[in-house]
């Protein structure tokens, strides 16, 4: 099988999309309230060196993704445990975007139609897009990031012309505990997620920098959701906010311009459906890998499937509705904690101490 | 809803095992299998209304129980 | 060769149920295009909703016409999903503008409705809640518009010309009750919409706004009073200032058009008590006397400036005042300005805001800059 490589742009796309994912529809948790714009740069300032973190794993063996990193330090036994915890989180997590995926767009317009023909819609485009390889949906994120961009920019703008700024006031009212409850909420969802990477970013092409790609990508992903915050506490306010599970959704809704310019609100569902694609194709990618590195097998892509349909299928019984799956964000962060930050940490420790040993084992043995 | 899936699944078999089929890696050809089973006896049981006992409470539970909360 | 002919086979199949069209459909003849709402309560029922839904009249031209269906029901949705039984069409909520309170509903509590507005997907927050000035709402939706077939649109046009030429009124969208009615330091004030009779016929008329206390109807405000309510809100952007000045025994009455106002309030702590201070800077041009006095002189102007400012102060001061004793509830937000401006007093005195609130010192200072007077150089004097 010949390698298969990304470019540190298509990385950092790649990376974008996924942050802005299921976030844009979602929304930031509104824990701080008018303040929740602090919470996400803050969430922006704690991630960061979390994120150098995961670039310096990936850094540290090139051209090897996490499952073979893991294998490498902890040995076959404890790395396989290991690798398992790691596939179940990106199952887990695409099982999460699935659900999402379908619950916004059942809500907003296929009211009728069966979440599960949705859910399996936007799989099977998935597992094509992977199978054709990591580069295929490299080139096609590159191609859609654009998309989303202008969208994104321009709906932003627009929304700039129904602000009250009002609604930003007072500042702080409620302390600080709430906003930096609500950046670290922001952390693990989504910013943290990018653990996933870096299970992709071996696949860049050599000779790329992954913490560059970690890094812009945190900056401008966060960026995204910084306006799009923004955008909705100016022009909903609150407490109007916290009684909306989509809220950019209906931000965009109240966007009129003239008499022409108006109900835009299907382009952040279109900006949704794209993001979410992404999402769901690199977390089935990185399920597949860790499978088939755990059974030994070099081929990711014959897994693909299964897995795929085995995500569907936990997606249509995880949560018994809606109300649950929102009450989960709260679940999440804590559930995330080993993922996002301990196995890490934990993987991180003993790669730098295994290469420091083994590099001063070569020069004695010199 | 039943028959959508079981096409569904039918299609997959056909267009993407049987390349894997005839690739003769055993393990694989089981690991597939498995997953695939797996899967299909999920649906097929919440096609017949059986209410499956999902992770996400347990996993609350466990974090709950760790007084995090 | 075997395999080629299952899947060939197997394809039909497929396709059959995921490529060819749509889980489900609409037909446009099938669905009922919801133009506006009108909640009244009902004879046998809590609730009796009126829909105003445009119909397609056939023939050559096709015209829009308006047409009325309603159900009774013990909650909202109840009643208009009633109402299918009459019309034998499913509603289309897509496209509906406004929706109309009687005051016997607004008084229940209007919580019920708006928590249906926000809770459908299908319902725009942008929609506009009005209250009814007459005994009922539907009556408003039986009366005649002028311009537009659809009487539900001709209210959101009337509110664009409220907002260019009156400011009696303001539309308050379903996102800003709901901010209204759920934020700290603020009540809820919703427009009115009544029927006059126009040319001997009744027509609908938009003016004044309700007064909310929670999401319970308090009281009624006319256009006049509603004008200097949206003055404190700052909501003004175009409209007329009438002014009655007295000169040589000469009772004038001046027509000022408002070009552009601006409030501010600021909260202030006088002696440990809350206080309000409310800065209005407005520019009006002078386009009607109705004396043949002539304010051309510089002391004329500065008089005319200084009895504008005194009218208006006045006439702010005193809806403030009717507000605090009549009703008690603070539609012009005076506590969201103690909450962003003082958020540490705000949290102090927030328990027994209502109390504070019918207490509250509110000095106004107005401030008029008169800038043209139209195209005429000075009034008519008529001549034997």
């Amino acid at each position: 099988m010949p390698k298969e490589f990304i470019t540190e742009r298509q990385g950092l796309n790649m990376m974008v999309l996924f942050i802005i994912g299921s976030t844009l529809v979602v929304g930031v948790t509104d824990a701080a309230k008018q303040d929740s714009w602090l919470s996400v740069i803050l969430a922006i300032i704690m991630a960061l060196p979390m994120l150098m973190l995961y670039a310096r794993i990936v850094h540290l063996f090139p051209g090897q993704d996490i499952f073979m990193v893991i294998h490498r330090v902890f040995g076959r036994i404890v790395g396989k445990v290991l690798s398992l915890f790691f596939v179940w989180y990106a199952f887990h997590l695409g099982v999460l975007v699935i659900r999402n995926f379908s619950e916004f767009l059942s809500e907003i317009s296929l009211t009728e139609t069966p979440q599960y023909l949705i859910q399996l819609v936007v799989v099977i485009l998935g597992v094509w897009m992977v199978k054709g390889s990591i580069e295929v949906l490299g080139r096609w994120t590159s191609f859609v990031f654009n998309i989303v961009l202008v969208i994104i920019i321009g709906i932003c703008l627009m929304a700039f012309t129904e602000t009250n700024f009002a609604n930003f006031t007072p500042m702080l009212y409620g302390g600080f505990r709430p906003v930096i409850d609500g950046a670290y909420s922001i952390f693990s969802f989504p910013l943290a997620e990018t653990i996933i990477f870096t299970a992709v970013l071996s696949f860049l092409k050599p000779g790329a920098n992954s913490y560059k790609v970690y890094n812009r990508g945190l900056w401008i992903g966060g960026g995204i959701l910084l306006a799009i915050t923004l955008g909705n506490i100016g022009v909903l306010g609150y407490p109007f906010l916290s009684t909306q599970y989509y809220p950019s959704y209906i931000t965009v809704s109240l966007i009129d311009l003239g008499t022409f310019f108006r109900r835009f609100e299907i382009l952040v569902a279109v900006v949704f459906l794209l993001c979410g694609l992404v999402k769901v194709s690199i977390c089935l990618f990185c399920t597949a890998n860790g499978l088939a590195k755990i059974f030994n097998t070099h081929d990711y892509r014959v897994l693909l499937a299964p897995v795929a349909l085995l995500n569907v299928s936990l997606a249509l019984f995880i949560y018994p509705s809606m109300q649950a799956m929102f009450e989960w964000v709260n679940v999440y962060r804590y559930y995330a904690i080993p993922f996002q930050i301990l196995l890490p940490l934990l993987i991180w420790i003993c790669a730098e101490a295994k290469l420091r040993l083994s590099k001063t084992g070569a020069i004695e043995k010199d | 809803m039943i028959l959508i899936m079981t096409l569904v699944y039918g299609l997959f078999l056909l267009l993407d095992f049987i390349p894997i089929y005839r690739g003769k890696n055993r393990k694989i050809t089981w690991l597939y299998l498995s997953l695939f089973i797996l899967s299909y006896s999920m649906t097929v049981l919440i096609g017949f209304g059986v209410n499956l006992p999902s992770p996400a409470p347990l996993i609350k539970s466990i974090i709950t129980s760790l007084g995090i909360f | 060769m075997r395999k080629n002919y299952a899947k060939f086979l197997f394809l039909p199949l497929i396709m059959i149920f995921l490529i060819s069209g749509c889980w489900n459909y609409r037909e446009i003849e099938g669905l009922a295009i919801v133009a506006g709402i009108a909640v009244d309560r009902g004879i046998h029922h809590k609730y009796l909703a009126t829909m105003e839904i445009i119909g397609f009249k056939p023939g050559q031209e096709s015209e829009i016409e308006s047409k009325l269906v309603s159900g009774e029901g013990d909650s909202i949705l109840e009643a208009i999903r009633n109402s299918y039984n009459i019309s034998g069409q499913m509603g289309y909520f897509n496209h509906t503008r406004a929706l109309i309170i009687s005051q016997d509903v607004a008084k229940m509590g209007i919580l019920p409705i708006t928590d249906l507005l926000f809770r459908s997907p299908l319902i725009r927050v942008s929609l506009a809640i009005l209250i009814s000035k007459e005994k009922t709402a539907g009556e408003v939706l039986a009366a005649r518009s002028l311009n537009q077939p659809i009487k539900s649109f001709q209210i959101c046009e009337a509110f664009a010309v409220q907002q260019k030429a009156l400011s009696k009124t303001a539309e308050i969208k379903v996102f800003e009750a709901v901010n209204a009615m759920g934020g700290e330091g603020t009540d809820l004030f919703l427009p009115t919409v009544g029927v006059i009779s126009n040319q001997g016929q009744p027509t609908m008329e938009l003016s004044g706004m309700a007064v909310f206390q929670q999401d319970k109807l308090v009281g009624l405000l006319d256009g006049e009073e509603s004008k200097y309510v949206l003055f404190i809100r700052n909501k003004v952007q175009e409209g007329i200032l009438l002014e009655n000045m007295d000169r040589e025994a000469n009772a004038t009455l001046i027509s000022f058009k408002i070009l552009k106002n601006q409030t501010w309030i600021k909260p202030v702590l006088a002696k440990g008590k809350p206080g309000v201070k409310i800065a209005v800077k407005t520019t009006v041009d002078i386009w009607e006397l109705d004396s043949p006095l002539n304010y051309d002189s510089e002391q004329d102007r500065k008089m005319l400036k200084s009895q504008a400012e005194k009218e208006l102060q006045a006439n702010i001061l005193r809806i403030v005042r009717k507000v605090q004793q009549n009703y008690g509830t603070d539609i012009f937000g005076f506590g969201s300005q103690f909450r962003s401006q003082m958020p540490e007093l705000w949290k102090e005195i927030k328990p027994e805001w209502r109390d504070y609130f019918t207490q509250l010192k509110v000095a106004v200072k107005a401030e008029v800059e008169i800038q043209k007077s139209g195209m005429a150089i000075k009034s008519l004097k008529v001549e034997d």
